[in-house]
């Protein structure tokens, strides 16, 4: 798991490439403009050579894993391994007489998706068989559901600020599918022999169909990502989209401003943001060249090439393939009662955008905290157990300030972080206290970091790093240097009461610093003053 | 000495060792000692009362499509032709729990597509009563299919019971050509979970045996729900009450309905008079039998040869030679697939004919007019079932105000069960269906006219043989169908009519 930093290594290698691509582009939109908020969308159309506005009409389809312990339709585990063809049950490999068993924790998570996206969980649906021979695809079908997909409608609110596009925009759902993964094919070295992997046939995998809503690569890769975030908020797929465990098919059109839908093509098979961005971009500059030739745009499925950038013809829609969807026969309808539903939505967390909300609202954390917490699988759990009775703000600069920062150069995880939020809220407790100075309680952290378990008091006693606040001790030593001024002890008993700070060094002086100057302070102010 | 299901077992091997070369029945048999031996443990606990069930030792056929791990299972294709399954099919687990004895696999059209066994890599089952040797078939009799293996099993006394496979007549239509009685549950009420699939929406394990007794012995052990059968029907379902037993003998209140609709053309004079006679029989019971209509039955036949085939097509394609099964060993023509090679040397011309159809009827371009035609029709037929039955059916238990009206029938004019034929003629002579076939291969699929309607309905159907046997001593017989669900009446009259026929000294075979 790596934390996805706003200003990563990574963007900043997006951002190289993304720029070697605009340089073929007639026009260069400011990156800049993007991330500044607008309370009304910019133009997102685009400007050709010859100064004709074009307009983009892009709709995606998403393929996300989910998160369940075992395949969609059999016990067999869907986590993937190492060891190829280990994690395949018969029904897996499609050995004659075996059936299919729905997995209803799939269900459930497709129905806690759906709710996520304001969908509709329709009472009943069913699953269809997709025909087409590959090796990797045992059964010689995909279950999907075609004809009556689990949910219809919904959408998914993309916010300027916080999910990075720089104005609001709302992208419908067209349908939820519950569809079988397919298994690998790795073309060996010889070039002849093909070697099939089952480890991930049969893995339960939602398809999310987006509207044509978005108008351009920016919006659907910031789209992605919320969907992503949603995801993992909600536990429907903890899989990360450049991981390969998402996959993307994109349609996309270009039309002249306010004029007719185009012919739109379909880019199949896309599993990076980078690469989806590229491939966007490219194809709204290739049909917009073809169009101001006058010449048409053909409905086709192209492909991506990542090493050069360009999309490419796979095939037309002359030869498309015929699937042959019919419904499964051996799958009864997907009966679902309003209590099924309703048990699923008093289990999902808190939602996505009102959490955000919370944590600025409640905790006081910036725009930036916020998306850092909320990019990182259980790192607003995490935060909110180390802020639990202690100050929000504080507790976030030393989750992401140093606990993220200090992880991230270990190359870890918060999952891999050895460090338990109630320790790390001990530590905070002995900077407050100060019993413990911050760059001290820094050095301890490294400690834990790297392993030491010890509560954080403890690692400072051993190291000498607490700080001497024993109350009776002094107490004492402030009586003694107040007797030693007297004149000066009565100025602030008159009422002088700043001259308090000159007790305050007196005292460091003698505790050569290990004293905690707010405690003396305090301290003093009681003898002096009376104050409790 | 060996005790009786010792015995029962050696003599069942004696017929095979006697008779298979012949008939062709078996393909696969259980090594003898073993099966002797365990046959000898059971008796053993027969003798202390600890028997494990009452197939305990019991000799049982499998047909080649139920999966085994101990034997193959070849669905009679070159295809699977060295196949052996890595797990029991439940009927199987079932069995063996009960003690029950697997005495070998046995001999089917390739599939379970066919209707006269004569479609399998192990080449044709032929009938008993009439088998020709294997030197000189001009004689020789279909045993009927696609569970011809298991019938003529049965029928030559080489198991106590066999297991078939029936999908639109496959156990009842070898059952009727072989004279023995083959009994087809209702769809769900037996694990399909390790029965390869042919037509999953329509594929129902059956049981054939000698005597009804023995088929509702077996029936009891494996009508069980099971988890790995998502079409499983659950025990709510499968037990329903229709509120009426019948004493000894006495089938008084019972309303036979007989479809006039079964009265084909070409129907055979011995099959209508049995047909007629058991209708007398089971009026002399005491039940009363009712002609009725079943306007929908000329749509069966149609609509299962698009609903079969096309699911079919989508079944067999896991057969592409890459994880179990025959695989090509021509290197793939330039261009061509691993799989093409392997299919079409490994699937018969029946197969392929089908999952040509199969595929043709569900291309995009013909889904709408073929497939959910077919899929109209097949509810048409089904509802015509629901309107003529007094019993609701429980998969459909509230009928529409359409149904009522139109069938303009009330509770008093419906009836419990259905008296129809088994099938049309008496087993057909091999060569004449073979040269028949040849020159329309639609030939061999409208022999399934009696038994199709049930299987599109998922209802429980038994053959049974019944009355005067034909010219060259064939069987005839007939059909007893129930509302879904209602397997108990089914084989209830069925028991009362083939006792009664016994004790009346007409030829049972």
């Amino acid at each position: 798991m790596r934390l996805l930093f706003p200003h990563s290594p990574q963007r900043s290698f997006r951002a190289t490439a993304s720029s070697c691509l605009h340089s073929l582009k007639p026009v260069l939109r400011p990156r800049a403009l993007l991330y500044r908020h607008l309370s009304t969308p910019p133009s997102l159309l685009r400007t050709s050579a010859s100064g004709k506005e074009w307009e983009a009409v892009i709709g995606l389809e998403v393929h996300a894993q989910l998160s369940t312990t075992t395949k969609l339709f059999s016990p067999a585990p869907a986590a993937p391994s190492p060891s190829p063809n280990t994690r395949v049950s018969p029904i897996d490999a499609a050995f004659p007489g075996t059936l299919p068993l729905l997995n209803p924790a799939c269900v459930k998570l497709a129905i806690a998706t759906a709710l996520a996206l304001s969908s509709t969980v329709r009472p009943r649906s069913s699953f269809d068989r997709k025909h087409y021979f590959y090796g990797d695809s045992p059964q010689g079908y995909q279950i999907t559901q075609v004809f009556d997909p689990i949910a219809r409608g919904g959408e998914l609110k993309v916010l300027g600020e916080l999910d990075g596009i720089g104005y609001d925009k709302t992208v419908g759902i067209s349908q939820l599918q519950i569809e079988q993964d397919s298994g690998k094919s790795v073309h060996a070295d010889d070039g002849v022999t093909t070697l099939v992997d089952l480890n991930r046939a049969g893995v339960g995998v939602l398809e999310i169909v987006t509207e044509p809503d978005l108008r351009s690569a920016e919006e659907s890769v910031a789209f992605l990502k919320k969907l992503q975030r949603l995801l993992w908020h909600i536990g429907a797929s903890v899989a990360e989209m450049d991981e390969g465990s998402w996959r993307c098919d994109v349609n996309v059109s270009v039309r002249p401003v306010n004029g007719p839908l185009g012919t739109r093509t379909e880019i199949k098979h896309l599993m990076k943001f980078t690469s989806i961005k590229e491939a966007i971009d490219y194809e709204i500059d290739r049909q917009m060249a073809l169009l101001e030739r006058n010449q048409p745009v053909s409905p086709e499925t192209r492909g991506f090439d990542t090493r050069t950038g360009q999309t490419t013809r796979l095939r037309s829609k002359e030869d498309a393939v015929d699937y042959r969807v019919f419904p499964d026969p051996d799958l009864p309808a997907l009966v679902l009662n309003a209590a099924e539903i309703d048990a699923v939505a008093r289990s999902l967390p808190e939602p996505l955008d009102t959490r955000r909300e919370r944590l600025r609202e409640q905790h006081k954390l910036s725009i930036y905290q916020v998306a850092v917490l909320m990019d990182e699988p259980g790192a607003v759990e995490y935060f909110e157990s180390v802020a639990r009775g202690r100050e929000g703000k504080k507790a976030a600069n030393w989750v992401i300030g140093e606990l993220f920062g200090w992880l991230k150069m270990r190359n870890l995880g918060l999952r891999e972080s050895p460090v338990d939020p109630a320790l790390l809220g001990s530590l905070m407790d002995l900077v407050e206290s100060g019993r413990l100075s911050g760059l001290r309680a820094k050095d301890a952290l490294h400690l834990m970091i790297d392993g030491d378990t010890r509560p954080p008091a403890d690692i400072a006693a051993a190291n000498g790093w607490t700080q001497d606040n024993d109350a009776a001790a002094l107490e004492l030593l402030c009586d003694e240097i107040v007797a030693q001024h007297p004149e000066t002890a009565d100025k602030v008993r008159a009422g002088k009461t700043r001259l308090i700070k000159f007790f305050v060094g007196e005292v460091m002086k003698r505790t050569k610093g290990k004293s905690n100057p707010v405690i003396v302070a305090t301290l003093l102010r009681k003898k002096l003053l009376g104050d409790e | 000495m060996a005790t009786p299901t010792a015995r029962y077992v050696s003599r069942c091997l004696a017929s095979i060792k006697e008779h298979n070369a012949a008939i062709n029945a078996m393909t696969h048999l259980a090594p003898a000692s073993q099966l002797v031996a365990s046959a000898d443990e059971a008796g053993e606990r027969w003798k202390q009362g600890r028997q494990r069930s009452a197939l305990d030792g019991f000799p049982i056929a499998i047909k080649a499509n139920i999966c085994t791990t101990d034997l193959p299972t070849t669905c009679g294709s070159k295809m699977l032709e060295r196949f052996t399954s890595p797990f029991d099919a439940t009927v199987v687990s079932l069995l063996r729990k009960s003690g029950a004895l697997i005495v070998g696999k046995t001999n089917m059209d390739e599939f379970g597509m066919g209707s006269a066994n004569l479609h399998s890599v192990h080449g044709p089952t032929y009938n008993p009563l009439s088998a020709g040797s294997a030197n000189d078939r001009s004689t020789a009799v279909v045993a009927g299919g696609s569970s011809g293996g298991s019938a003529a099993a049965v029928a030559s006394g080489m198991c106590f019971a066999a297991l078939g496979s029936d999908t639109g007549g496959s156990v009842r239509t070898p059952a009727a050509y072989t004279g023995v009685i083959g009994f087809k549950p209702s769809y769900g009420r037996l694990s399909r979970f390790g029965l390869v699939a042919y037509a999953s929406s329509l594929d129902t394990i059956g049981i054939l045996a000698r005597d009804v007794d023995a088929v509702r012995t077996v029936y009891e052990i494996l009508a069980q729900p099971d988890q790995n059968d998502p079409t499983s029907l659950a025990h709510s379902t499968s037990k329903p009450s229709h509120g009426r037993r019948f004493s000894s003998g006495n089938l008084t209140g019972l309303r036979v309905g007989v479809p006039q609709e079964y009265h084909v053309e070409n129907l055979h004079p011995a099959v209508l008079a049995a047909w007629s006679a058991a209708a007398a029989r089971l009026s002399e019971l005491g039940a009363t039998v009712v002609p009725i209509s079943l306007p929908s039955t000329r749509h069966a036949l149609p609509a299962y040869y698009v609903i079969a085939p096309a699911e079919a097509s989508s079944n067999l394609a896991k057969y592409d030679g890459i994880r179990y099964g025959h695989r090509s060993s021509d290197p793939p023509e330039k261009g061509a697939p691993l799989y093409s090679a392997t299919r079409t040397e490994a699937f018969g011309a029946e197969v392929v004919r089908r999952i040509m159809l199969g595929t043709f009827v569900l291309q995009a371009s013909s889904y709408t007019s073929y497939y959910q035609q077919a899929q109209k029709l097949r509810r048409l037929v089904q509802r015509d079932f629901d309107r003529v039955f007094r019993l609701l059916n429980p998969l459909h238990p509230t009928p529409t105000l359409h149904d009522s009206v139109a069938s303009g029938a009330d509770e008093a004019t419906r009836v419990d069960i259905l008296l129809t034929p088994s099938a049309t003629s008496p087993a057909p002579r091999a060569a004449d269906l073979a040269a028949k076939t040849r020159a329309a291969p639609v030939a061999e699929c409208l022999a399934d006219v009696m038994t199709v309607p049930a299987s599109l309905a998922g209802l429980p159907a038994l053959a049974l043989p019944f009355g005067e046997p034909a010219q060259g001593g064939l069987p005839v017989g007939v059909q007893l169908l129930g509302q879904f669900g209602d397997d108990e009446t089914v084989l209830e009259v069925a028991d009362l009519l083939i006792q009664r026929h016994t004790a009346a000294g007409a030829n049972s075979f």
